[in-house]
């Protein structure tokens, strides 16, 4: 039997099981749906989770409770359950093939409750995104990494000289602090946004609405990521930002009037009660993941018992973020010394590090620790208590952000690792706890508060080293233990590039163009970069360079045929994009949305060659143009007018995203000119988005997390991935203040391992760097053409 | 002071407001009255009109561009000519002339920001290579010839000078000497695709360096300079620049056209590469330290971009009270302008002007032995404050200087003024500039309530504007048959008529009627809201439902609609279209079910009624 046909017998019985228990009366009673409805949902399940009875025991066991929302540990142990009963119903090549992965099971059991009459909502109460990071952003590969330069820009710019010592002492009492005000920080987040969106919910029938619906924008461009000179010498940075934000507000809500006003702050205050401390507690750092076989366990930590690491050749060492027995912020004085003796350490002692258990996926991790030596696992049991690590050992600037993660980085429970490249810092957080957009704003944020530490230290005398040692964690692995670790399963392995040759100023030029031609067609700049990432994958041809090294290596390579085939392979891809919810609701984080240009439906390729081959014919026509004229006018009009469809679905379907609601779709229908097959697209855009249905389909992910404010240093990102191997793509975008557009790209394509593993990292890299030049490249060219397709109207003669 | 063109309308264009005054030309603010769109036109001088050879020239600029599409050069609408008033009409830039631009930067004692020089540079580039793969070479490239509009597009302006080297020219040297290639300080016929290459690299060192390489108050001694002196090292008056930048400076700035950068591209991605090496060149101001010690940085490229400055140009030019001359004079004015801000600079910044002055000697002699014969310069325009003219919008007016060398007996036929006539058929292109409505210092528009005399009980919400594109924003009076009722505001112009709902709830589109009220008294062209509610029924708290007329490209597009939601597209000729000017009719009326509430005013644009 083939593998389908094993998937699909799995889930034929799971449905038959489960269609029993869902047809007994207690179950459709609760659940209020019809039958039809109730084998629907049932098929639904076992399509996705194909796990033999579990469903149908889970369902019988959810019925027997009266509330109709779950505790949590009750949805943990359902779902370790389900995960359970797919291992058990389908054999490894099936599960591997088919299986989904966690969204499905969470998917799946999401549809348990509605059988079951419960409320899926209320039984995940930080939200879905956050209950789906803990089961599927779980590896090394989920991490996201941003840099910012900022801090070595300035000290060379005002011709600063720091000493190491200081350069390390600066960050790391920067890592101290961020600890001890984190919830303020989070505070500042949830009250920016909190405060904005009840003020636009309550203005929306005013006149001036529109005004309070652009609020919280007007506020990004102004926030400040850093203490500016008005701050008083005992204003930290949460109280700096919070007052800055509160001189804003009071502006913004001046002209309400009284009885609104009020309504305001009550409606603010209620919220505040209700939700702040729980919002603080789900993004909180301090907290360490503890890994199980299908998902991550957050334990949170006592601020007392907090830690940072630091690392430098390759040994870690733990500094307490307190001072001795209280909740005291630690001393500068202290750290600094700490700080020179861990830098004048002899170099003759050994580490193993944690490099090789970084990577390990992580369902084993939690097995494997508990077999290691009991000195390790005690040493990986204290590591536990550093939430951010500093890596002082030096990595090379020129690297693609994804390699220059790949040095001793902990072994994946903490939060965040800081990188050093003596021109720039890098930021690796996990997705467990940061979103790109927060992730970006803490490194800014971290980068101003390091940068007044150096020139605070910059004035002190040479710091003597102390004579008690930090606190040094041995990792030396013994026999029994590398013994263990080797063979075990890693995380999916992938080749990186980056490139800087996209044009921004074009598009944006591009951007106006269609302005001024019609302000339906609303393409944003992501829009166009989605637009053509499409395109792009049904028309790259590898560069002939490209192809030379392959044949070149070709006799070297056992699976060549395979390399060839992905490199060749024609596939429009359902692109899953990020999308930022929290102005809505801070805690539901981020909306991944899905979405596959409609390339077929619209002949997009066809008609952009007809539109481009009448414009060449007009212009190169000699005579009585008009004809030409009129052929390239009316492919230009349906081309506009398919651009501008194709912006409105995509508007409509991230504001849907956004909200996370339903929307009426009526009214886009009337927006003329739309061609029928958009408005028979339009009419499928669903009222809401489900997002484990999405992350389910996505095969790759476009995170772009925009234009940073002129006063960023931030210069690259790099987006993650979830576990689910069949996300092959991972693509991040960033505009650095400058006006620079950077683009990441992580491949994780079948060819990575296979050229890994004859040896070839180096040709791995090429064809991805190849893959992005011509992504670069193409859009360049694809917006030139645009632009001349915009430009061109009919030429006024005037006779000479 | 009057100037009897105001108010005038030539074909489809009125003309509002002087923009700016020249030499031999005038440029004034219009608008096109069947697009509805704001125009610049240009209009030969009074004092020239009668002269073949400004005639020629002025017919040539317009036929040099006319038939061009670039987007960083300005678009010509429309040319005619009216016995011997020669005018042509383009697209009205709002925005900055760079050299305004520039000048603001000085006076703070700082830099354009390198993202802005690169972006500027690279749209002049691209408009001079468009023009010289025509054959054109603009001779009069300077920084109050490039328009940075609000909308971030950069537009080469003025082609007035431009020489069709197919056709060679007469000899006459114009150029404004502080731009002004060598080559062509000898003589005008010299100029080549290279010299305006040459006046970029003047541009983007003035951009990356505060200072223009070569200054004196004599435009005769800077001419001389750029024929005879060495180019001042770009790093000399700006350190912070690198090594790479400077060579592309000194290149770009070569005396033979031979050795400098062949394509505007060619100069500016090597440019781009260069500044590229100079990595993080904005500055970080430090923040204050924990323990609140001070510290003072030096600053070198501005903080505030091009679009900041536009932006505060926005808010300026709408709180102003009187309209910025846009204009001609050369940046070295500029430089002059404050000694204070001179001396905010730094020392290599601030004492270029006179460095040179000593050489002037030397240069003259260096001409006579050549055997070049100045015979004069003549400074056509430059009067008033020149930070003002700056300050302002669309194509400038004739070159500033000219420089007239050698033999200048007029070649060809100077009597015979050029027929120039557009095709009256011709379509306008659609894709011209749509601009901000500036905001006019002094209106004009006032409002008279009346209640009208007509047939019906209804007070009517009436205007008597005198038409300006104030009308826009301008309430008309409310009618008050419900005075307690629910407002709803009617936009519309020529080309489109909106409904907007500005009652606080939902409104039933399908109870609207309209009717045009003609001048006898009589009903015509009535329109059922039914029509508008073929997909949705209601209209939402501020959002609008709408009609706008097959191609048509005036549509009004109200920024106090949210949204639609109901839209039609009638043709003009439809029998519902109820509210387009129509000599036969003054008003429409506006029914809710069935009964009359108002009546409006079609020339008004505007009306609210209040519905029971």
């Amino acid at each position: 039997m083939d593998l389908q046909a094993t998937f699909t017998q799995a889930s034929i019985k799971t449905s038959q099981n489960l269609k029993t228990i869902a047809r007994e009366s207690a179950v459709r009673e609760l659940s209020q749906l019809s039958l039809p409805e109730i084998d629907a949902v049932a098929d639904l399940v076992a399509q996705v989770v194909p796990a033999g009875n579990v469903p149908g025991v889970i369902l019988s066991g959810l019925a027997r409770l009266p509330s109709r929302r779950l505790p949590l540990q009750n949805v943990q142990r359902d779902i370790n359950l389900l995960f359970r009963g797919v291992e058990q119903t389908l054999d490894k090549v099936v599960y591997g093939a088919f299986f989904a992965g966690p969204a499905a099971v969470i998917w799946g059991y999401q549809n348990l409750l509605k059988l079951a009459g419960k409320d899926p909502e209320e039984s995940f109460p930080e939200g879905t995104w956050q209950f789906y990071l803990d089961y599927a952003l779980r590896e090394d590969t989920a991490r996201h990494a941003n840099e910012t330069h900022g801090f070595d820009t300035a000290l060379k710019q005002h011709k600063i000289d720091l000493s190491l010592v200081d350069r390390a002492t600066a960050w790391a009492m920067t890592a101290i602090y961020t600890l001890h005000q984190y919830p303020r920080l989070l505070e500042n987040e949830w009250r920016e946004r909190i405060y904005t969106s009840i003020l636009q919910n309550l203005t929306t029938d005013l006149p001036d609405a529109a005004r309070y619906k652009r609020v919280y924008s007007e506020w990004e461009k102004q926030r400040p990521y850093g203490r500016g000179r008005d701050a008083t010498s005992v204003e930290d940075y949460p109280q700096y930002r919070r007052h800055k934000f509160d001189q804003f507000w009071a502006k913004i809500i001046e002209p309400l009037d009284g009885t609104l006003k009020h309504e305001l702050e009550q409606c603010i205050k209620v919220v505040e009660n209700e939700s702040l401390a729980d919002y603080q507690r789900q993004l909180s750092i301090l907290a360490y993941l503890e890994p199980t076989a299908y998902g991550e366990k957050r334990t949170p930590i006592r601020l007392e018992e907090v830690a940072i690491g630091v690392i430098y050749r390759g040994f870690y060492y733990l500094l307490p973020v307190c001072q001795a027995g209280t909740a005291q912020v630690a001393d500068v004085h202290h750290v600094r010394r700490h700080m020179a003796t861990i830098l004048s350490q002899p170099t003759n002692g050994t580490s193993d590090g944690l490099s090789y258990l970084a990577s390990i996926k992580r369902p084993v991790l939690g097995g494997l620790r508990s077999k290691l030596s009991k000195e390790f696992q005690q040493a990986l049991e204290t590591l536990r208590f550093a939430p951010i690590l500093i890596n002082l050992d030096r990595r090379p600037r020129n690297l693609p952000l994804s390699q220059v993660r790949q040095a001793e980085r902990g072994v994946g429970d903490h939060a965040l690792t800081i990188f050093d490249t003596g021109e720039t810092m890098v930021f690796d957080q996990s997705h467990i706890f940061f979103d790109g957009a927060w992730g970006s704003a803490l490194a800014e944020i971290m980068t101003n508060e390091a940068l007044s530490w150096a020139v605070y230290l910059l004035n002190l005398p040479p710091a003597q080293p102390k004579q008690t040692q930090p606190m040094s964690l041995p990792f030396h692995l013994t026999t029994a233990d590398r013994r263990l670790i080797e063979n075990q399963p890693h995380v999916m392995p992938e080749s990186n590039a980056e490139t800087d040759s996209i044009k921004l100023r074009p598009i944006l030029s591009l951007r106006n163009l269609f302005k001024q031609r019609s302000d339906l067609i609303q393409l944003t700049v992501n829009d166009l970069l989605i637009l053509y990432r499409a395109l792009h994958s049904m028309t790259y041809e590898p560069s002939s360079t490209l192809i030379g090294q392959l044949e070149e290596l070709s006799p070297r390579i056992r699976d060549m045929k395979r390399v060839l085939e992905v490199i060749n392979e024609r596939q429009n891809p359902v692109i899953l994009i990020p999308i930022d919810a929290s102005p809505r609701s801070p805690r539901d984080r981020l909306h991944p949305m899905t979405f596959e240009v409609p390339l077929a439906e619209l002949d997009f390729m066809g008609l952009h060659d007809e539109v481009i081959g009448a414009l060449n014919a007009y212009e190169s026509a000699t005579g009585d143009r008009a004809p030409y004229y009129q052929r390239f006018d009316d492919l230009q009009r349906q081309y506009l007018a398919m651009l501008a469809g194709f912006g409105e679905i995509l508007g409509r379907a991230k504001k849907i995203a956004i909200e996370g609601e339903s929307m009426s779709v009526g009214t886009i229908k009337l927006l003329a000119h739309i061609p029928t097959p958009l408005q028979r697209l339009l009419d499928e855009v669903p009222g809401r988005f489900d997002m484990l249905n999405d992350l389910i389909k996505g095969r790759e992910v476009f995170s772009n997390v925009g234009a940073v404010v002129k006063s960023s240093t931030l210069t690259r990102f790099i987006s993650a991935k979830d576990d689910n191997d069949k996300k092959l793509l991972v693509w991040g975008v960033i505009t650095d203040a400058n006006g620079v557009m950077r683009l990441s790209l992580r491949d994780f394509r079948a060819h990575v391992g296979i050229l890994q593993a004859a040896g070839c990292p180096e040709l791995a890299q090429r064809i991805t760097q190849d893959y992005l030049e011509s992504y670069a490249m193409g859009l360049n060219h694809y917006v030139d053409d645009l632009r001349r397709i915009t430009l061109t109207s009919r030429e006024t003669r005037i006779q000479r | 002071m009057n100037d009897p063109l105001i108010g005038r309308q030539v074909a489809n264009f009125r003309i509002e407001r002087v923009l700016g005054r020249g030499g031999m030309a005038q440029v004034y603010y219009g608008r096109d009255v069947k697009l509805q769109r704001p125009v610049a036109v240009k209009v030969i001088d009074a004092s020239f009109r009668g002269n073949p050879a400004y005639a020629r020239r002025f017919v040539q600029e317009a036929r040099t561009i006319a038939t061009w599409r670039h987007e960083n050069i300005v678009q010509i609408y429309y040319a005619d000519n009216e016995g011997d008033f020669y005018y042509f009409v383009m697209e009205y830039i709002d925005g900055l002339d760079l050299a305004g631009l520039l000048a603001r930067y000085l006076r703070n004692g700082e830099l354009m920001p390198l993202e802005d020089v690169i972006r500027i540079g690279r749209a002049i580039a691209s408009a001079l290579d468009y023009a010289h793969q025509k054959g054109v070479v603009h001779r009069d490239v300077k920084p109050s010839n490039v328009m940075v509009a609000t909308d971030d597009r950069i537009v080469l302006m003025d082609f007035g000078l431009a020489l069709d080297s197919h056709q060679g020219t007469m000899g006459e040297v114009f150029g404004t000497p502080h731009y002004i290639a060598p080559e062509q300080a000898r003589n005008s016929s010299n100029a080549v695709p290279q010299s305006d290459l040459y006046s970029l690299g003047i541009i983007l060192y003035e951009m990356l360096t505060g200072t223009v390489p070569y200054d004196d108050p004599s435009p005769t001694a800077v001419a001389l300079q750029h024929l005879t002196l060495p180019l001042p090292p770009p790093r000399e008056r700006n350190p912070a620049l690198n090594v790479e930048t400077e060579a592309v400076l000194i290149k770009a700035l070569s005396k033979s056209p031979a050795e400098r950068y062949q394509k505007g591209y060619e100069l500016m991605d090597a440019l781009e590469k260069a500044l590229g090496t100079q990595s993080f060149a904005s500055p970080i101001e430090l923040p204050p330290l924990p323990a609140g010690m001070e510290f003072h940085p030096q600053t070198s490229l501005s903080q505030v971009s091009v679009a900041d400055w536009l932006a505060r140009h926005t808010q300026e030019t709408q709180t102003s009270t009187a309209y910025p001359i846009p204009g001609l004079p050369p940046t070295r004015r500029s430089l002059q302008t404050s000694e204070v801000s001179r001396q905010a600079l730094p020392p290599n910044m601030a004492s270029s002007s006179k460095k040179w002055g000593w050489l002037i000697g030397a240069g003259l002699a260096f001409v006579l032995i050549v055997g070049l014969v100045i015979t004069g310069f003549v400074l056509l325009s430059g009067d008033g404050d020149e930070e003002e003219q700056n300050v302002g919008a669309t194509a400038t007016v004739e070159a500033s200087i000219t420089v007239t060398i050698g033999d200048l007996a007029p070649q060809g036929n100077a009597t015979s003024i050029p027929t120039f006539t557009a095709s009256p058929t011709e379509e306008v292109s659609a894709v011209g500039i749509q601009t901000a409505a500036i905001s006019s210092p002094t209106p004009t528009a006032t409002l008279t309530a009346t209640a009208t005399s007509t047939n019906s009980p209804i007070p009517t919400a009436t205007t008597s504007l005198t038409p300006t594109i104030e009308q826009l924003s301008v309430s008309a009076v409310p009618t008050i048959k419900y005075p307690n009722g629910r407002r709803v505001v009617l936009l519309y112009n020529a080309d489109s008529f909106y409904i907007l709902n500005a009652s606080g709830g939902s409104l039933q589109v399908t109870s609207f009627g309209f009717e045009r009220i003609l001048n006898e008294g009589n009903f015509s062209n009535r329109f059922y809201g039914n029509q508008l509610a073929r997909f949705y029924p209601t209209i939402d708290s501020n959002y609008c439902a709408r009609m706008e007329i097959l191609q048509r490209t005036g549509y009004l597009r109200p920024s106090d609609c949210r949204g639609y939601n109901s839209s039609i597209t009638p043709q003009a000729q439809d029998s519902f279209v109820f509210w387009t000017p129509d000599p036969s009719s003054m008003q429409f009326r506006v029914l809710w079910n069935e009964e009359e509430i108002a009546r409006c005013e079609i020339s008004a644009e505007r009306c609210e009624v209040y519905l029971p």
